[in-house]
């Protein structure tokens, strides 16, 4: 039985909802519409407080509750639903960066500060190889003597976190992973106006920054592993959402009436809501899976987060999408919550690798998979 | 005691049993010529008998291992894997997984004792008779009636669609035993004989030009009231509890099947300089993303079935409509990777027609690929049309408002 099947699962999926329910209804992401996004560090100390979502894939001994992506998995999906503005996503995906690349020191020194929310964090460079790391004094020393040139675009939460993973390229065009305060001296940061004002986009510009610490040859299958887990966990947000649209969507079709009937009894909607429901459910089936590969360290994980993140992506922008056509004109508005999702959806889509990118992934793996 | 395996085990024990039986050098049935197959399909046939894979979950006392689903779906998985034939001879589904489970839940000891060792054995070879020429979809708008005559049912009417109609002995029959009864109320299950005056079988000739189904012309047809399953009038349940057992477990296999299918797939893009195309990779990897939506539900699905819970309405409807369009997809795909060669048939006749080819297929000829594809068209009409399924997920599972009627 899957994680998300089993009591705890289940009592950790209520629990979770309750409480954003409760505390961080979709109306808290409406303001961010509504006021530009600003965040409150005491809200986002109490939601890491009560949560303690960035503290669930680390392990014990640096903070964390080594809780696994089956929970995590779960948590996120429900973040999801209620479009959560908060910097959980990035925050997580730097945790998990860390975690299973870095030395032994840096996780000790960098993940207890995660867990705890005392550190928002995100990732840069991960798209696009813009930054490049160079000795700053010719000679190949640890901490503090690689500086940093280059510019890393679109990258979630930027503006605010106060730490910043960075792949960058050295010299020979390896992967080199550098860890950087978000105020760093020669770090420029630009705020961008973002289609989704719940995930807030920034460009960096680095000049001769000097990081906190630096990962250098870093292996490629355990910086595949690290994309893999990060693609799972939007995969997870990107389905929550898609079930609260699709939930809006039903609830419309059964209530509205036209032609003396409700709208949801015309066959054409119930199609279109079948269809939806098949693309989010079908994609559902995949993640737990997914997270227990993550989980148990198979390679399995590979062909399950591609999947993931592609399917999830395609069922979360058709979701969003139906929902406001199920909606009529009414969706359109901006006071109805319809956009919020539609436009999380969009944004979702296109973070760490749209589904174009993953099916040629896909294709790659089958290709050479054993027979 | 094979009982007490865990399905590890289980697994392993068919491995052993597979490594044992088959053939020196065996790449698959696929590789078998056609001339081939029956003789292989008959041979293999005893085979499964002697080691009880015919019959897995079927009580001992009836010839079967009496285990539970997932011994069947593990099976079923390793002989795909193997390339071998689940059913062997092609009116083993109607007898093995449909009626055979249905009698077990519905019939009469005494029911159960003339048929199942019969089916077992292969004495008597089964075909399905639900569908009429007016009443697809609409399963229970059917017309074929029968009136009761002292000891026996006298049968009038159609039958139509019958997979295997023509290597069929007895069919199992829904019948209108109530006229005046609404609709569903006034169905009954039977079993006939189909070696008797009056009953006529003719074969239907589909678009690739094989004749896979049959059609039945019952005239004052005798069926004896011991043959009703279920009881008079309750046939609806009785048809309900078997297109129940007709979605079953197969999830697995597929898959497994799949995943060979999308090597061959590979396979013939290379082979045609089609893997360089970067529209083509993609639409491939999109493909290997559908095996797996279909992997996940039918582990879904083992996982209801393991835990004790019943098999949620929308994954078996959900497996059933993905698997069709799947078998579409990849189809439609191959014949635009083969172009103007797909227009021209060459190569061995396909070896199956309702699920992907197996093991041992040539990749390259396009033969095959053409037959698939059109084949692939029955897979969004039977069994439940994609239109159906979506009210069924829209009506069941969403709780929007039903059809009016």
């Amino acid at each position: 039985m899957t994680f998300a099947d089993s009591e705890e699962g289940r009592a950790l999926r209520a629990s979770v909802a309750g409480y954003l329910g409760r505390h961080f209804p979709i109306s808290h992401a409406r303001a961010c519409y509504d006021q530009d996004g600003v965040l409150d560090r005491g809200t986002w100390s109490q939601l890491v407080g009560d949560l303690g979502i960035p503290a669930f894939v680390l392990p014990e001994a640096h903070g964390g509750l080594g809780a696994g992506f089956a929970a995590l998995t779960v948590a996120l999906e429900e973040a999801g639903r209620v479009v959560l503005p908060e910097p959980m996503l990035p925050t997580v995906w730097c945790s998990i960066v860390i975690n299973e690349i870095a030395e032994e020191a840096v996780r000790a020194e960098f993940l207890p500060r995660i867990a705890s929310g005392e550190l928002i964090g995100t990732i840069a460079g991960f798209s696009e190889a813009e930054v490049q790391a160079r000795d700053s004094n010719g000679s190949k020393e640890p901490n503090g003597t690689v500086a940093l040139n280059g510019v890393a675009s679109h990258v979630v939460c930027g503006a605010t976190a106060d730490l910043v993973v960075v792949l960058a390229q050295d010299d020979q065009r390896a992967p080199i992973l550098a860890l950087v305060d978000g105020d760093a001296p020669g770090m420029e940061r630009r705020q961008l106006t973002a289609l989704d004002c719940t995930r807030p986009l920034a460009g960096l510009a680095l000049s001769e920054v000097q990081p906190r610490a630096t990962i250098e040859a870093v292996e490629p299958e355990r910086l595949d592993r690290a994309r893999d887990l990060m693609a799972l966990v939007l995969a997870a947000e990107q389905l929550g959402g898609a079930r609260a649209a699709l939930d809006m969507a039903v609830a419309y079709a059964n209530t509205r009436v036209a032609f003396g009937r409700p709208i949801g009894s015309f066959q054409a909607i119930k199609h279109k809501l079948a269809r939806v429901f098949i693309a989010i459910e079908a994609a559902a089936a995949v993640i737990p899976l997914a997270a227990e590969a993550a989980d148990a360290g198979s390679a399995e994980l590979s062909v399950l987060a591609a999947t993931a993140k592609a399917r999830a992506s395609e069922a979360f922008v058709q979701a969003a999408s139906e929902n406001i056509q199920v909606h009529g004109g009414i969706g359109f508005t901006w006071e109805h919550d319809a956009h919020l999702h539609l436009k999380r959806a969009r944004s979702s889509f296109e973070l760490l690798g749209n589904p174009t990118v993953h099916y040629h992934r896909l294709a790659e793996l089958t290709e050479t998979a054993d027979r | 005691m094979i009982e007490n395996w865990s399905a590890e085990d289980f697994r392993a024990h068919v491995r052993h049993v597979l490594g044992d039986e088959l053939p020196q050098g065996w790449r698959g049935y696929g590789a078998l010529m056609p001339e081939q197959r029956i003789e292989f399909s008959r041979t293999w046939r005893k085979t499964m008998l002697e080691h009880g894979f015919l019959a897995v979950t079927w009580p001992s006392e009836y010839g079967g291992l009496g285990l539970g689903g997932t011994a069947h779906a593990i099976l079923a998985e390793e002989l795909v894997r193997a390339g071998l034939p689940t059913t062997p001879l092609p009116n083993d589904p109607f007898g093995l997984a449909m009626l055979g489970p249905t009698l077990l839940h519905w019939g009469s000891e005494e029911q159960k004792q003339r048929f199942l060792p019969a089916t077992l054995s292969g004495e008597i070879s089964w075909a399905q008779g639900f569908s009429e020429p007016e009443a697809g979809s609409d399963l229970f708008g059917l017309r074929t009636s029968a009136r009761v005559m002292g000891d026996n049912l006298v049968i009038n009417g159609q039958k139509v669609w019958q997979t295997a109609g023509l290597g069929a002995n007895w069919l199992f029959v829904l019948v209108r035993t109530d006229p005046d009864a609404a609709r569903s109320k006034g169905i009954s299950f039977v079993l006939v004989d189909v070696d008797q005056p009056g009953v006529e079988v003719r074969g239907i000739r589909n678009l690739t030009g094989d004749v896979e189904f049959a059609e039945v012309y019952f005239t004052d047809v005798l069926a004896p009231i011991d043959n009703v399953v279920g009881g008079l009038n309750n046939g609806a349940k009785v048809a309900l509890t078997l297109l129940g057992f007709e979605r079953g477990l197969g999830g697995l296999a597929a898959a497994r099947g799949f995943g060979i299918e999308l090597f061959r797939l590979i396979d013939l893009a290379r082979s045609r300089g089609s893997w360089d195309d970067p529209t083509i990779r993609l639409r491939l990897g999109r493909c290997a993303s559908e095996v797996q939506l279909i992997l996940g539900l039918a582990r879904q699905a083992m996982d209801d079935v393991e835990n004790g819970r019943s098999l949620r309405t929308q994954t078996s409807s959900m497996i059933k409509l993905l698997t069709a369009e799947h078998r579409q997809t990849t189809s439609t795909l191959a014949l635009e990777i083969l172009g103007l060669d797909g227009l021209v048939l060459e190569g061995p006749h396909a070896a199956e027609w309702g699920r992907p080819q197996p093991l041992g297929t040539t990749a390259t000829s396009s033969g095959p690929w053409v037959e698939d594809y059109l084949n692939a068209r029955a897979g969004t009409i039977y069994g439940g049309s994609t239109e159906i399924q979506l009210n069924t997920i829209a009506e069941q599972v969403l709780g929007l408002p039903r059809e009016a009627r």
